[in-house]
């Protein structure tokens, strides 16, 4: 295997000079400012940084919990609904209370009719 | 933190900082690295515009990962040079499937030297020409040992391979751009003369 030892240091130095002909290309302001724009554009400041991830979060949320609540806000209203109206309907059918309901039987009717209350029996 | 502690501070520390959305920080590694990497850069493609194209592609990678960077064993210079070699190879990639580029190193034609104003003016592009005929992995060896004066060491692990080879594949590539340059040697010197 060669290696570099096959020059002599003389024709490795003329070598080296020989190298250093060629151009090398310094790279120019305008370049130097835009690669500086990239920064800007692709690494964001903290404090956007944090409004992105608040404002994720908020976009989350409205996904998420908007509808649950467009749904829990529809349930609550069937409620409200439902415990107005039952009081009427509970009242229709409370058999025991009719059941057990005493007869208040008024002493002038029951002695203008006595002959119609008892007329049955 | 003013622009004087910024000059002094260690790429890895600015890196953090860039990444953290610093443009003074990032402002510094640019006035640092821009330069060699655009050398690295033209070196390996062998056009200006495309050195260009390949030193931006580098930065934005590097601004992409600036707020993640950490230090695993390689220098920062290390890292930033080996992204930009494989941008470099990638592009070289695209291009061969245009035109094979590992094709065998174009000689250079004796008789271009023959003018000794024309020499004056063309020995760098005859040296470049001679560079760009090399085959990819030497090209990168000269680029990374020659010209950015990098360490065989520091060169292996840009290229991800041993030292040995990095010993090997540069004397090839000096004997190789030697041979290339020989036929126009004197034109070239007496060029300097001029």
């Amino acid at each position: 295997m060669s290696s570099i030892e096959d020059f002599s240091p003389d024709q490795d130095k003329e070598l080296n000079a020989l190298l250093n002909e060629a151009t090398s290309p310094v790279a120019s302001d305008g370049l130097k400012a835009q690669i500086l724009d990239l920064h800007a554009r692709t690494v964001r400041l903290p404090n956007d940084r944090a409004f992105g991830t608040s404002s994720r979060l908020l976009n989350a949320l409205r996904r998420r919990v908007v509808p649950a609540g467009a749904f829990a806000g529809l349930g609550a209203l069937g409620f409200a609904i439902g415990l107005t109206t039952a009081p009427v309907s509970i009242a229709s059918y409370d058999e025991d209370a009719l059941y057990y309901a005493e007869v208040v039987v008024d002493d002038a009717f029951a002695a203008d009719n006595e002959g119609l209350l008892w007329a049955a029996d | 933190m003013s622009e004087l502690s910024t000059r002094n501070e260690a790429d890895e520390i600015l890196v953090a900082r860039a990444g953290r959305g610093d443009r003074l920080a990032a402002s510094e590694l640019v006035m640092r690295h821009t330069d060699k990497v655009m050398g690295v850069c033209y070196k390996m493609l062998g056009e200006r515009s495309a050195a260009e194209d390949a030193t931006q592609e580098t930065f934005l990678r590097l601004w992409k990962h600036a707020s993640g960077w950490k230090k695993k064993g390689a220098k920062f210079e290390t890292w930033l040079y080996r992204v930009a070699m494989n941008i470099c190879l990638d592009r070289l990639r695209k291009r061969g499937r245009e035109a094979p580029e590992e094709a065998a190193p174009e000689q250079i034609d004796p008789a271009m030297g023959a003018d000794a104003s024309m020499i004056a003016t063309e020995r760098g592009l005859l040296v470049e020409k001679a560079i760009a005929a090399l085959p990819k992995r030497q090209r990168m060896v000269i680029t990374l040992c020659h010209y950015q004066e990098l360490s065989n060491i520091e060169t292996a692990k840009i290229m991800d391979t041993s030292v040995e080879a990095v010993e090997s594949l540069l004397s090839r590539a000096r004997r190789t751009i030697r041979e290339n340059l020989l036929p126009i040697k004197e034109e070239l010197m007496e060029g300097r003369a001029i």
